[in-house]
């Protein structure tokens, strides 16, 4: 997501990007913008650290203490700030309009920008986060340095102004998706145009999850309409009681593919990010059933492409309701219409970025921190 | 779109309220009934009796034939007839013996037979109790439990790879 937002900043302005990541210090021309590697790379292991701490804290109830979050606070940036110290001389000499940051967490970011520039406008890239991190204390001061935020999906919107609701301007972006043409040519083999349903987990063929008990629930509640569920280590198509079992669904093309051509998409773990799949399937006109508390609500509920179930009864009831031609066919063109408005257009996107980031119209230059 | 437009939330309430006149429950499990002693063959007073009374006796017992010379006569003729009837009382003893295990053999069977009557009728009324429980359990899932739909794992935060260092 960090490449296609600096991608489409670079339609605006001149864009730098700087990453600690690299083994030395290098710039390079990365297609559209320039990449700058601080050769300092963040040990995975803070990171680690510091979301189990986050979470960890959380579970206990003592966020808003001030005594745990000093010493807890210590402890979440340990080995996360200095890796971005040498971004501070290199900014002063970019001197760039704006500075995107790239995650709520980077304070390391935030702090090489105070260091010269403590005035430079700074937006904030909150992705894909869960709500007990944005909401986390540690972390208001990116939120209330920010001049602006970026949310790819409503929900992360509103999620961020209620928990921070003196934070400026927040705004939804979306994300550049199109529908891969060629995946209506040509069917999946396992599953054919049989008008099947497909079912996408998360976890692996065998074993006791509520994943798979709800999968078996849809295939034993269908007996007559083909399910492909597709797992971790597999990719199974039920027709009739019958089992073929094939390689797990790993390429985007083929989860494409099965998407096109499947009558209902059943995604059971669409991810603590924008759900990624529903928009595609939609874009395909497959209409789509998700879990309530899912970021793939959004996509059903306020896109109009689909139904959220909150009970194995009612997960049931909407895939028998999709099934059914008018329904299927009404909510499909809906789901379309709505993530070729929202997701299927790199124009507007490209606006949208421009726009919350209060780009003017003529070249300048932004520093993105990743 | 040709189709009117459908929104999903009176949809769903729709849906919700066509499916909550189907409501469906299952039948209550019987009361498994308790085993009876009297079922057992072994409570039989006459098979009591066979037990004890088999052995017919195969000597003649003097005290019988009562004294004086009429005693002596009948104590003479009755050692006389046992004596010729010997090798039959013999077989009969031998038979009666037979006779006496293959029942007792018998009531063993018969009673292991009604045992494992009973230990089947108990386990399959308990197998039915299990399954009327367990779609009990299912009838309540569906309708009243909504399922964690979202994993206890799907919670763990972004790390890194695709945390705040790397470029996505």
């Amino acid at each position: 997501m960090t490449r296609q937002v600096a991608g489409a900043l670079a339609v605006v302005a001149e864009v730098h990007v700087i990453t600690p990541e690299g083994a030395t210090t290098r710039t390079s021309l990365d297609s559209v913008f320039t990449l700058h590697h601080l050769g300092s790379p963040i040990d995975r292991s803070a990171e680690l650290r510091r979301d189990l701490l986050v979470e960890a804290v959380s579970d206990t109830g003592h966020v808003d203490d001030p005594v745990v979050l000093d010493e807890v606070g210590k402890l979440l940036d340990q080995d996360l700030i200095d890796p971005w110290l040498a971004a501070s001389d290199l900014l002063v000499g970019l001197r760039p309009d704006l500075a995107v940051i790239v995650g709520h967490q980077n304070l390391g970011a935030r702090a090489a920008i105070d260091r010269h520039l403590p005035d430079l406008p700074v937006t904030l890239m909150a992705l894909g986060t869960s709500s007990v991190s944005v909401g986390f204390p540690h972390f208001a001061e990116m939120f209330a340095r920010a001049h602006s935020v970026l949310a790819v999906t409503d929900s992360e919107r509103r999620s961020i102004l209620d928990h921070h609701a003196g934070t400026g301007a927040v705004h939804r972006i979306g994300a550049p998706l199109a529908a891969n043409a060629s995946a209506l040519s040509e069917p999946n083999t396992w599953v054919g145009d049989t008008g099947y349903v497909l079912v996408l987990t998360g976890v692996q063929n065998h074993g006791e999850h509520h994943e798979n008990e709800l999968s078996r629930l849809l295939r034993l509640r269908f007996p007559d309409t083909p399910v492909g569920i597709s797992h971790t280590d597999a990719f199974c198509a039920w027709h009739g009681g019958r089992v073929n079992e094939g390689w797990p669904i790993e390429r985007s093309s083929d989860l494409a593919r099965l998407m096109a051509w499947a009558r209902v998409t059943v995604d059971l773990r669409p991810g603590t990010f924008f759900a990624r799949r529903c928009v595609d399937s939609l874009l395909y006109g497959t209409p789509i059933v998700v879990p309530h508390d899912s970021r793939a609500r959004e996509h059903a509920e306020r896109g109009w492409g689909g139904l959220w179930f909150e009970s194995p009864g009612e997960l049931i009831w909407c895939v028998e309701a999709l099934l059914e031609p008018s329904a299927h066919d009404t909510f499909g063109a809906q789901g379309r219409s709505y993530a070729e408005d929202e997701y299927g257009s790199t124009d507007r996107f490209i606006d949208r970025v421009a726009g919350a980031c209060g780009l003017p119209s003529a070249a300048a230059t932004v520093g993105a921190t990743a | 779109m040709g189709e009117p437009a459908l929104d999903p939330e009176a949809f769903l309430e729709r849906l919700k309220a066509d499916h909550r006149i189907l409501r469906w429950e299952p039948l209550p499990p019987d009361q498994v009934p308790p085993v009876r002693e009297s079922d057992q063959i072994r409570s039989k007073s006459s098979l009591e009796y066979l037990h004890h009374h088999w052995a017919l006796p195969d000597t003649f017992d003097p005290a019988v034939a009562g004294g004086g010379f009429r005693g002596k006569i009948v104590g003479i003729v009755g050692r006389l007839t046992y004596r010729v009837l010997s090798p039959y009382l013999h077989a009969e003893r031998d038979l009666l013996a037979h006779v006496v295990r293959v029942n007792e053999a018998l009531e063993q069977r018969c009673d292991e037979l009604t045992l494992r009557y009973e230990q089947l009728s108990r386990e399959m009324i308990n197998r039915q109790a299990a399954e009327a429980a367990n779609q009990a359990k299912l009838a309540a899932w569906l309708h009243l439990d909504p399922p964690r739909t979202s994993s206890p794992d799907s919670r763990t935060p972004r790390i890194a790879g695709s945390g705040d260092s790397a470029i996505r």
